[in-house]
């Protein structure tokens, strides 16, 4: 290129450049410009791949197991080059050569893992002692499950696991399908979603993602539609439940949804009806508050789940059902990084479809409710969202067994007659498993009442509990990572912790720590029924780890203003920002000290000059505060009458008008995260809150 | 009322933030320290809070802002080179409205942000921070908007570039050519070239010289030919595979000693270029002083050659010299723009501009654990007297104390230490400790008032950018390079009292005023930040003992098998892993 040409190019594009920067509308010339410079302008979206591995490229290993060639005879064993991944499987080193036995894969995620009990208590091992007992010992029972798959995982696993040559399969799946889908968003799909998001709101957006999710079921369903037809195998499918009645949506997945000022109005009206009309026992009341919420704002779960209460608390069941499954299915919309469930159109495409891909069904949500006399499963079935306990492992594994006994044999077996109640985990295998259901559910945002539950039925199992309990306490109150506490490694070193994932569960992210007050709680309330009392060293720990006495806390640190690890999932930045109406802060200090705070805070799209900010000491009004736009500093002592010993809650409610400006219009730049922050605007911002205390 | 600046460089790589406070710099941090994420190029929101937490200001004390680069050129040399224009590009990485949108956004930052061109921030970086009443200026880097070098000089707050060469034509990616073509990351295995290239003879050199044409002031050109930046692809051609008659090395395979040839020859014509263009520099300013800045600033070997056999009698490279360092240069140019006055007259004294931690931190800390420590709180002499005894014993030893430098070098708050007396100790250290390349050497710190007595060195090197020769009486293998040079840095009492304690305690239990100093990561991590970071980086790595503030944890006396199994279970990251250099 010669140097004329190298200038003059260069002067084209500090033109575009130019008119790029200064947002120019003069689109003629910018496309003179791009001419001129030669710009290959290719869009990413053709240089996308496809998604699904090809149909021909059958792998020969299954998941971790490549085939090794003994006597003539194909063995699986376990890839040493894979060995991170060993852990979200079985653990069985090698398959053997299938024997005289029918052999029935087992595929499917953690629910099929058996996760919380496993690797001593399994939902494989459960079915092939229910086959075994019954008399029916010509089944091998080979357990693929594997933690964490989702619905591409098992769309090419499923083809790669005939290499085994099974006889039957049973996939056990459907809770991380929808992950799938908003992994494979691309970039055109992303801005549609904006688009639509504009034009027809969250009901536009909810049958965008419905959409693509309903090809990847039919993608999925077709393949196991082939691979039955070609094995002439039977394949059938257990439709997941969901832990209807005792799985609530956690702080983080009820932040509200952007709404005009009048509607956002009547939807906290309704709320705060509901909520008076349900601590007065006025359950029909509430149920026409909770409508009004559905009605104002339908993607949002919280209305759903008071209707719920309501329909529950007079025993319509289905419709309770009804209200639960919408308030779980919100979490196509996002809000927070919701733990793994199924959906509706899980259950609703297997039961109308699967039969015309000659695929079996067995229906969960049917299975339970039929066991439970027409009521909806809770704790007595679940260890959180989707993960069975015990009693749920069996009902789910003898209905297992008797769909493999029909389609395999042809007989027919009641459910009751397989006793699968025999079959159960060792009190040491429940205790643990109670005692991580109990670290599970409050990380992700569960009520004292189920964590207080859970962790009584850990100690009543086994006093494994009280060690581990004993041990959660200690390194849950430290600021330091939980990895290199001393109370983690003896934890860890437990012969027990084998469960969750080995004791990986419970790991947190870097600087996401939380104090984890409720479930502490809840451990000091349960190890005191076995006449252990921590209370008092756990104050003293915390208030040496997180008291403001003679320092300064920061309380933008995750441990004073989050309760558990589903955060949001749009952009986050350097600041803390409240996506609801209210926030809440934990300080902890002395009983009669006063606190010295400083708090730097702006409150964006204001309508209203006279709005205000409303700052609550533990539950009582303490001081206004003038909305701003702009950052503003105040110091700010909380007097000593108003500090209680240990946890103190720092209340802000960000708005006393709900007189919001609108949220501007999506720029040309849109990402999956800048479609979350439009759709949940920001209420409150604090860039500096400190507390001290002499 | 005072006049709080801070600049700001991020959004390629290595992303900071420094405060001046009326004219003085009072913090300084790299982001990547807080995210673990090596040369995280994010906004950096966290180096951001903690300048503010520092200083003990809130974000609205802050008067303004000053960003490293000016968008809107880069977007010109961008579209230019066509690198990856695809329409989405616009809407992203390559918008020139990013970096505000993301300061405000990310930042909340909602006063005056000001836009400085990149080599002026390099310029600024080291003319105003040098001491220098007046200096010529030499910035060489990759690239920063269209300029790849620049000349200029700087008299009181006057700073001015007079000279630039453009991009494509740059020594930085000529050496980061090179750099890829021995199977090194751009951008992160440049040092490891420098480190190599002694081990080689320059039979290269030759064949190097085609791929730079010198020309007429300050200008020089890249035979084109020989590089494939520009496609984006990959950093060379299959021309300069020919013409070199080597294959290019795979990542991570068996070093040759080609390869080592290769790099010395490279070492060598990057001195012959910088040295004339130095020279040409000194003709055009007639100035003693010189101020150098950009990523090949930090190749100490040719800063050396050129104090040596350069016409300048005084050389200052500020010691963050890299895009980090910009950070700084934008917040002393913002000053001058606010006030008409230089900022900060006199010289930089050190780097230890990061933030510190309580000795009750610490104890809260290791109280959690399950370490067994030995604390010498109120004890200072206790301590340096343990630590010397166990560095003369041949222990290795992780230094925490004080505030954490910025910049790329660790220089005794954030270091391993060793004996530099002990033949084994490079090879120990590479392979159990750093877990890196076994050629890459080790520099020593020495007291600065016996610097005279082991090195051909007459004047301070508080920041280790200057090699010289060894010339002990001590053997000292570990920290001598194989052609009997050492990287020098010199430890005073004015700006790291413990560290030139303990080189004394271990003077006077060895006679060996010198340690082995290098920084405290392992091999991809950055430098660690926090007493817990330093826990973690002594429990996955063979660092016989941690010596956090007043206390020392022995790996002798503790059993660290499952915690290192449980910190290496945890995710691993890294900002960026270029096979080649982006110009975004």
């Amino acid at each position: 290129m010669s140097n004329l040409v190298v200038q003059s190019k260069k002067i084209i594009a500090a033109e575009l450049a130019n008119l790029i920067f200064t947002e120019s509308n003069d689109s003629t010339t910018k496309q003179k410009l791009i001419e001129q410079l030669k710009l290959n302008l290719v869009d990413e979206e053709q240089q996308s791949t496809s998604w699904f591995r090809d149909e021909q490229e059958q792998s020969t290993t299954v998941g971790i197991w490549k085939p090794e060639i003994r006597n003539g005879d194909t063995y699986y064993v376990r890839d040493s080059r894979r060995n991170a991944e060993w852990a979200y499987w079985a653990q069985i080193h090698e398959i053997p050569p299938k024997s005289s036995k029918k052999r029935v894969l087992m595929l499917g995620e953690s629910v099929a893992r058996g996760y919380l009990y496993d690797p001593y208590y399994y939902p494989a091992q459960v079915l092939e002692n229910i086959l075994e007992k019954y008399g029916t010992s010509d089944y091998e029972i080979v357990d693929l499950a594997r933690t964490n798959m989702d619905l591409k995982g098992l769309f090419e696993f499923a083809a790669d696991s005939v290499n085994l040559d099974p006889d039957a399969m049973v996939i056990f799946a459907g809770n991380n399908w929808y992950n799938s889908v908003r992994r494979d968003l691309s970039k055109n799909e992303v801005k549609e979603m904006a688009s639509v998001l504009e034009r027809e709101g969250t009901k536009g957006l909810e049958q965008f993602l419905l959409g693509k999710f309903k090809k990847l079921i039919h993608n999925l369903l077709k393949r196991l539609g082939k691979i039955a037809a070609e094995r002439n195998i039977p394949v059938l499918f257990i439709i997941p439940e969901f832990n209807l009645v005792d799985w609530r949506s956690s702080a983080n997945e009820k932040i509200l949804t952007s709404l005009s000022n009048d509607v956002l109005r009547a939807w906290h009206g309704a709320k705060a009806s509901a909520e008076e009309a349900l601590s007065t026992g006025d359950l029909k009341a509430a149920c026409g508050y909770a409508q009004q919420m559905i009605d104002a704002d339908h993607s949002h779960p919280w209305g759903y789940e008071i209707m719920a209460y309501g329909k529950l608390q007079t025993g319509l069941y289905d419709e309770a059902r009804t209200c639960l499954e919408s308030a779980r299915d919100t979490s196509i919309y996002y809000r927070a990084d919701s733990k793994p469930r199924t959906h509706a159109l899980v259950r609703e495409i297997f039961l109308e479809e699967a039969h015309n891909f000659d695929i079996k069904v067995i229906d969960l949500p049917t299975v339970f409710t039929q066991q439970r006399g027409g009521k909806l499963p809770g704790r007595d079935l679940f260890l959180d969202y989707c993960h069975l306990s015990e009693e749920g492992i069996q009902i789910a594994m003898a209905a297992a067994a008797k769909a493999l006994l029909k389609y395999t044999v042809g007989k027919e077996v009641a459910l009751e007659d397989f006793n699968a109640w025999q079959f159960k985990a060792s009190d040491e295998v429940k205790a643990v498993a109670y005692a991580c259901a109990a670290v599970h559910n409050a990380h992700y945002g569960q009520t004292h009442d189920v964590l207080y539950y859970l962790c009584e039925m850990a100690v009543k199992c086994s006093p494994v509990a009280i060690e581990i309990m004993t041990s959660y306490v200690d390194f849950a109150t430290r600021r330091i990572s939980s990895t290199l506490c001393k109370s983690h490694e003896k934890l860890v070193e437990n012969e027990w912790i084998n469960q969750y994932g080995g004791g990986v569960g419970f790991l947190h992210k870097r600087e996401q720590k939380i104090m984890d007050i409720a479930l502490v709680n809840a451990m000091i309330k349960a190890l005191k029924t076995v006449n252990i009392d921590l209370s008092g060293s756990v104050k003293a720990l915390r208030k040496k780890e997180h008291g403001v006495n003679g320092r300064k806390v920061n309380l933008l640190e995750s441990f004073y203003n989050s309760t558990s690890y589903d955060i949001y999932q749009g952009r986050t930045p350097s600041f803390y920002q409240s996506r609801n109406v209210e926030s809440e802060f934990f300080i902890v200090a002395d009983e009669g000290k006063s606190v010295n705070t400083k708090l730097t805070y702006r409150t964006p799209q204001r309508n209203a000059p006279s709005d205000k900010i409303n700052m609550f000491i533990n539950g009582a009004f303490f001081k206004e505060l003038s909305a701003s736009e702009q950052w503003s500093t105040h110091a700010i002592t909380i007097p000593a009458e108003l500090v209680v010993d240990e946890i103190n809650v720092v209340k802000f409610v960000w708005s006393s008008t709900f007189e919001f400006a609108d949220v501007p219009k999506f720029r040309s730049k849109i990402a999956k995260d800048a479609i979350l922050d439009r759709l949940y605007q920001v209420y409150g911002e604090i860039i500096h809150f400190t507390a001290s205390a002499e | 009322m005072s006049l709080n600046i801070i600049g700001i460089s991020a959004l390629y790589h290595d992303s900071a933030c420094a405060l001046l406070q009326d004219g003085m710099l009072t913090a300084a941090a790299q982001e990547e320290r807080f995210t673990r994420i090596k040369h995280d190029p994010a906004v950096p929101a966290k180096a951001f809070l903690y300048c503010l937490e520092q200083a003990g200001l809130t974000i609205t004390d802050i008067d303004c802002l000053a960003y490293y680069e000016r968008p809107e050129k880069k977007l010109a040399r961008q579209l230019w080179s066509g690198y990856g224009c695809g329409p989405e590009e616009f809407d992203g990485r390559l918008d020139p409205k990013r970096p505000e949108q993301q300061i405000r956004e990310v930042l909340g930052f909602e006063g005056p942000i000001k836009f400085f061109d990149h080599h002026q921030s390099h310029a600024a970086s080291t003319y105003y921070y040098s001491g220098f009443e007046s200096a010529a200026v030499l910035t060489v880097d990759g690239v920063g908007e269209w300029a790849t070098t620049t000349y200029g000089k700087g008299v009181g707050a006057k700073l001015d570039l007079f000279e630039e060469v453009h991009f494509p034509h740059s020594i930085g990616l000529l050496y980061s050519t090179i750099t890829n073509y021995l199977g090194f990351e751009v951008n992160e295995g440049e040092y490891k070239v420098m480190g190599l290239a002694p081990y080689g003879k320059p039979v290269f050199s030759t064949k190097l010289r085609k791929l730079i044409r010198m020309e007429h002031d300050g200008q020089f050109q890249l035979e084109l030919k020989y590089f494939d930046f520009l496609q984006g692809d990959k950093m060379y051609s299959q021309a300069l595979v020919d013409l070199m008659g080597v294959p290019a090395r795979v990542a991570e395979s068996k070093m040759e000693q080609v390869h080592a040839d290769m790099a010395r020859s490279l070492q060598e014509v990057l001195q012959e270029i910088l040295l004339e263009k130095a020279r040409y520099l000194h003709d055009v300013t007639g100035m003693d002083n010189l101020c150098m800045a950009g990523g090949v600033a930090l190749n100490c070997v040719a800063n050396g050659n050129i104090l040596k056999y350069g016409p300048f009698k005084k050389l200052f490279v500020q010691p963050a010299s890299s895009d980090s360092g910009c950070a700084l240069g934008a917040a002393a140019l913002a000053h001058v723009d606010i006030t008409g006055r230089r900022p900060q007259n006199e010289p930089m004294q050190h780097v230890y501009l990061g933030p510190s931690f309580t000795q009750s931190e610490i104890t809260t800390m290791l109280e959690a654990t399950s370490f067994n420590a030995h604390h010498f709180a109120g004890d200072t002499e206790g301590l340096l007297t343990e630590v010397a005894t166990l560095l003369s014993k041949g222990k290795v030893i992780g230094w925490f104390q004080g505030r954490m430098e910025f910049g790329p070098r660790s220089l005794g708050t954030r270091s391993i230490l060793a004996d530099p007396r002990d033949a084994d100790m490079r090879d120990r250290i590479n392979a159990m400790v750093k877990k890196r390349e076994g050629f890459r050497p080790f520099a020593p710190a020495v007291l600065a008032e016996r610097v005279r007595d082991h090195f051909d060195l007459d004047h301070p090197s508080p920041f280790m950018l200057e090699t010289c020769q060894v010339k002990s009486a001590l053997d000292l293998p570990a920290i001598t390079h194989v052609d009997g040079s050492a990287r020098v840095q010199t430890v005073s009492q004015e700006t790291n009292e413990r560290f030139a304690k303990l080189l004394q305690y271990f003077n006077a239990i060895t006679g060996c005023p010198i340690l082995l100093n290098t920084s405290f990561n392992v091999r991809g991590e950055p430098i660690v930040c926090t007493p817990e970071d330093a826990l973690r980086c002594f429990v996955t790595t063979d660092i016989d003992c941690l010596v956090l503030g007043d206390s020392i944890v022995n790996r002798s006396e503790n059993s660290l098998e499952l915690m290192a199994w449980m910190i290496n279970f945890q995710q691993k990251s890294s900002g960026i892993v270029h096979d080649v250099y982006t110009f975004i």
